[in-house]
């Protein structure tokens, strides 16, 4: 388990745009499951919760996985790079406890690829095949 | 709430394509956590722009069912001028973005075709 000051030393997010709660399980290299609960009082909570931004906070776990795998000190910034073939099937409410699935499919100099998906109560919310995510390492570091 | 309150502007639309326009503003709550060292627009936001700028320009309801590819090639930041080239059929939105005129992303998005036409 990894709570918020892990994933403040791995993250260059902060708020309102960190969008990982806690980690619950890693295997650097390999796969992490992470947890973002929705609230009503984020501050772009209206009609509903910003689909983009679940694929955003599933995004920041995958971030999570590479700063694990990669680079353990973190990273100034996370660049998105590009991504294919992600679906939104249904959307998180207020209360939801969002489950970020994130599989590492192979990393090559700052870049990283990574597959998974996202799930509230074993429901299938997105999915992502692809996302690809730049990671420049810290000046000096 | 909008995620981004930056103002999005319709510059021109001709049956299924448009042109619209942001600037994107300094004072974006995102630049707030994203990040500290360097303010960065995020990836999602440019899609988010793109949809914002679809239910302008065609006067209808955008609600993303899918992005079925994404590619962003620079990074994007305050004061930045965004221009994006629409190109809507059927459930099918495809946007090429220009910041200060380079090409910044190139999307192709599925929306749910529930949205009010």
């Amino acid at each position: 388990m990894i709570g918020q000051a892990g994933i403040r030393r791995l993250l260059p997010h902060r708020y309102p745009m960190l969008l990982v709660d806690r980690v619950r399980a890693a295997e650097p290299g390999a796969r992490l499951v992470a947890e973002k609960a929705v609230t009503a009082a984020e501050p772009w909570f209206g009609d509903g919760y910003p689909r983009v931004l679940v694929a955003e906070s599933w995004a920041q776990s995958a971030g999570v996985l590479a700063a694990l795998s990669i680079e353990d000190s973190g990273f100034d910034v996370v660049l998105l790079g590009g991504m294919k073939g992600v679906e939104f099937l249904a959307d998180p409410a207020p209360g939801d406890v969002v489950e970020h699935h994130v599989r590492l499919v192979r990393a090559a100099g700052e870049s990283v690829l990574f597959e998974g998906h996202s799930e509230v109560r074993g429901k299938t919310l997105m999915k992502v095949a692809s996302m690809t995510m730049a990671l420049p390492r810290k000046a000096g570091g | 709430m909008n995620l981004t309150r930056s103002e999005v502007r319709v510059l021109a639309v001709d049956g299924a394509k448009a042109a619209v326009t942001m600037r994107v503003r300094e004072d974006e709550l995102v630049f707030e956590g994203h990040y500290p060292a360097q303010a960065v627009f995020p990836g999602v936001c440019v899609v988010d722009f793109v949809c914002r700028g679809a239910a302008a320009a065609f006067d209808r309801e955008v609600v993303l069912s899918a992005i079925e590819s994404a590619q962003f090639r620079t990074a994007i930041g305050p004061g930045d001028d965004l221009e994006a080239e629409l190109t809507w059929q059927d459930d099918r939105l495809a946007a090429v973005v220009a910041a200060n005129g380079n090409q910044a992303a190139k999307l192709r998005l599925r929306v749910d075709p529930r949205g009010r036409s």
